[in-house]
């Protein structure tokens, strides 16, 4: 009797902090920013397409010149890129592409950069003409369903996936892997 | 540009694992490094991270199994405070989850890649019998609680799902031997084989011959001799994918092993047992998900010797299951599942019979995430048993083989809601009930008849449920590498099934009979805390808190029942750990507290309750890394003292071991 009391007594205890730190733990703000290991999410997330590109792979860095985000974000990539990046029996190979300029850009990848803004729209409508995937670290990009995946490595790896504009432009990841992400 | 170059470095990782989505089996490693955190599909069956899953979950990775210093399962295990442990012998030992351990443990299910390693025609786990190298394993997966909505009976205590190394993936060859006290001598090895990128083979083998601790077996639990201790295990893994969306995995293995343990009604026994087991697995991607198919079968024969009271125990157990996973829409993953199951023992020591039992399962799962940051996950399975025997009985037996026709109706179920309340706190409700059938030897599979007593079991015997309600608190410390884990729970145990506590008197001799003893409830805390700084330290602290209540029949008493876990079960149990690595050297070590407890011994017909005092146990191991192929490690178990007293059995000893590891 006197275990079960001390039981209970017990499990009171330690719900009532649990509580308390739920609530204080709601009411922090959340983090947001972009950091570089967010693109590295990114292209380890492609790897679960069901048809992975093989081969020589352009990768369309698309940006918005009069945006110094964007502008930096672009020159990141293209950095990392230059020169080809070799990956198993694939060569990643940076094109660096305008807003403007996105319809006639020869690329088998998009990667969208922060502040591009409402002329995503343009790489939407490109992702589906021509069937390629559109990667971004801009969820706001995913939710509107003008990219196809979003991306975040901090504080947590979150991997968004717009099922629409998904089905829209032939991106289709794994069974598996869906249950994994997120998708909207 | 340095991050750049660390982006392009991780890239070009990552990219080398193009084509991991052709495969149906999971790349767990590819998984691993795209989240951070380790991947599973042991708590719903579907693939989650592990900060996800509705359940308390520990992944223990083969980074940890390695730094460990253990060469063992039980030994890398007993570092959780959710553990216990009660180690009889130098290679036998019985582990539970949250309490209730015991010898012959029952309450914790252990699989190998879903394989059921657990035998259940006993209700334990023979750890050194399991065909597996600790080289071999990428993650040891520890759910606790019960989870009979997937894994079907037995699954109450807690789950042990060991995933070793996918050859189609993993790229493993090493070999390693293993020198030490108690003139131990141990070799083990694995090679992974691909052929083009169609087909995969691990092979791995290992073994080992050591003594026993030479301290003092207590009086009344045996007076017989300690024998030698030896292992030898090989297991042969196959995976062939078929098309762009299927894949055939096919699984063999083999294992010998003799052991000094610690057998139940408490007696001292050198045992052997010989066990195998083939395994077939079918999976495709289809349009309507991951469609599975398994079939596996195990055999085992435990030989103890007469004296010691079980004799011969041949146990055979095929398994067939069928499941479909698939993601609906944006927010709903749903499982069905069918499963058979037939498990056959044949009775020991009176021999020419058998008992045995028909499974028939159906399960469903649905995980519904209302909302990126929230999920709800229901999994519900109704199995249905068909116990049966086949053969004579000895004279005056007080059942006759109609009374076995008996068929068991039993649900179960698991829940769980899972809220990421903001970007460093998770909440968990969990409630689950789980079942736990009576043994086939409980059920009647030991038939013992002297002029003067019969000892058996009972086809009458009612299935023991564990009901837990849990909820839990995750909280990431970004600032300090570390994460926090607070879970609370209550587990109610009812209808304890205990080896012997009843008698049925017949016109010859009385019988002494398996029987339900009661109920029980646990009321738990866990805390943990730890977390890597610099890339040079790690380290944790957990505790678990848990007050067990037992509630036995009326007019029983825990002494006749063999049943007291209230008292078996210590109030607190603490770990520790800390480690650190730089350039070719990595050193560590491990610290176990356990409050006084106590444990049953024989005495004469019946048995006493004795004292295991309070006791820190040490552990530690330095490693380095000779040239990029070769490693050495010291490490050594109980290092604080000589021998300790851990258990109500012998003394455990300290351990060192030597180990030297080459990679080719």
């Amino acid at each position: 009797m006197m275990r079960r009391l001390i039981g209970t007594i017990c499990m009171i205890a330690i719900a009532t902090p649990l509580l308390l730190c739920a609530l204080l733990g709601a009411l922090s703000p959340a983090c947001a920013g972009v950091t570089h290991n967010d693109l590295v999410i990114a292209a380890r997330a492609l790897s679960f397409l069901e048809n992975p590109p093989t081969g020589d792979v352009r990768v369309g860095i698309v940006c918005a010149p009069g945006d110094p985000r964007s502008n930096a974000e672009a020159t990141s990539l293209r950095d990392i890129l230059r020169g080809g990046l070799r990956a198993g029996n694939l060569v990643l190979r940076p094109v660096m592409v305008r807003i403007d300029e996105v319809e006639r850009a020869k690329v088998d990848l998009l990667f969208l950069t922060h502040g591009v803004g409402a002329a995503a729209a343009r790489v939407a409508a490109v992702s589906d003409a021509k069937r390629i995937p559109c990667v971004t670290t801009d969820i706001a990009q995913v939710k509107r369903g003008t990219c196809v995946v979003g991306v975040r490595s901090e504080p947590r790896v979150e991997i968004l996936v717009n099922r629409a504009a998904a089905g829209a432009s032939g991106t289709t990841f794994s069974t598996a892997f869906r249950m994994l992400i997120t998708e909207i | 540009m340095k991050k750049n170059w660390l982006i392009a470095a991780c890239v070009a990782t990552l990219l080398a694992s193009f084509g991991s989505a052709h495969g149906q089996s999971l790349d767990y490693g590819a998984l691993a490094r795209l989240f951070g955190e380790p991947v599973t599909t042991s708590v719903t069956g579907s693939p989650q991270r592990v900060s996800d899953v509705p359940a308390t979950m520990q992944i223990i990775t083969s980074d940890d199994i390695r730094r460990s210093g253990s060469r063992d399962i039980p030994g890398v295990l007993r570092h959780l405070a959710d553990i216990d442990v009660l180690q009889w012998t130098n290679d036998d030992a019985d582990l539970s989850v949250r309490g209730y351990d015991q010898v012959y443990s029952p309450r914790l299910l252990v699989l190998v890649n879903g394989r059921q390693v657990y035998a259940d025609y006993y209700g334990f786990t023979p750890w050194s019998a399991i065909p597996v190298e600790l080289s071999d394993i990428r993650q040891i997966e520890v759910v606790e609680g019960p989870n009979s909505a997937l894994f079907g009976f037995n699954a109450v205590g807690g789950v042990i799902n060991i995933i070793t190394y996918n050859p189609l993936y993993d790229d493993i060859n090493k070999a390693a031997v293993t020198g030490g006290t108690q003139g131990l001598a141990q070799g083990s090895a694995i090679g992974t084989f691909k052929v083009g990128d169609r087909a995969a083979l691990r092979i791995s083998a290992g073994g080992y011959r050591d003594d026993d601790f030479s301290t003092p077996i207590p009086p009344g639990m045996s007076s017989a001799s300690r024998g030698g201790e030896y292992r030898g295990a090989v297991d042969l893994d196959g995976i062939v994918r078929l098309g762009q969306s299927a894949e055939l995995r096919l699984e063999a293995s083999h294992s010998q092993v003799q052991q000094n343990e610690v057998i139940p009604g408490y007696t001292f026994s050198t045992s052997r047992y010989e066990s195998g087991s083939a395994m077939a697995r079918l999976s495709a991607e289809t349009s309507v998900g991951i469609v599975r198919a398994t079939a596996y079968s195990n055999w085992l024969q435990e030989i103890t010797p007469t004296a010691s009271g079980l004799g011969d125990l041949h146990n055979q157990v095929t398994v067939l299951q069928l499941q479909d996973i698939s993601k609906i829409g944006a927010g709903h993953t749903v499982r069905a599942s069918f499963e058979y199951r037939h498990d056959t023992v044949d009775t020991t020591p009176f021999s020419g019979a058998e008992v045995f039992y028909d499974v028939v399962a159906a399960g469903g799962m649905w995980a519904w995430d209302i909302a990126p940051s929230l999920s709800f996950t229901n999994a519900f399975r109704l199995d249905t048993r068909f116990l049966g025997r086949d053969g004579p009985a000895p004279p005056g037996y007080p059942f006759s083989n109609a009374d076995w026709n008996r068929t068991l109706v039993e649900p179960s179920f698991n829940s769980g809601l899972v809220w990421h309340v903001d970007a460093e706190d998770t909440l968990r409700l969990l409630a689950s009930r789980g079942v736990q059938i009576p043994s086939l030897v409980q059920n009647g599979a030991f038939v013992s008849v002297s002029p003067f007593l019969g000892v058996t079991g009972s086809p009458t015997l009612a299935p023991t449920v564990v009901t837990n309600y849990g909820l839990g608190w995750d909280r990431t410390l970004p600032r300090f590498g570390a994460r926090l884990r607070l879970t609370a729970f209550q587990e109610r145990t009812t209808d304890i099934v205990s080896d012997t506590g009843a008698t049925i008197l017949t016109p010859t001799i009385p019988f002494a009979v398996s029987t339900n003893v009661g109920d029980s409830t646990a009321n738990g805390l866990e805390l943990g805390l730890g977390g890597r700084s610099a890339g040079h330290w790690r380290w944790n602290i957990a505790d678990r808190a848990e007050f067990v209540a037992d509630h036995l029949a009326p007019g029983l008493s825990n002494l006749a029942a063999i049943t007291d876990f209230q008292r078996t079960t210590p109030a607190d149990i603490v770990t520790g750990h800390v480690g650190w690595s730089e350039g070719r050297w990595e050193a560590d070590g491990f610290l176990r507290y356990q409050t006084r407890s106590f444990g049953f011994l024989p005495s004469g017909a019946s048995f006493v309750l004795t004292p295991i005092s309070d006791y820190v146990a040490l552990d530690a191991r330095i490693g380095y890394r000779l040239t990029e192929r070769v490693s050495l490690a010291l490490s050594g178990q109980n290092l604080a003292f000589a021998t300790q007293t851990q258990t109500s059995g012998a003394k455990v000893e300290r351990r060192i071991l030597g180990t030297i590891t080459v990679g080719f």
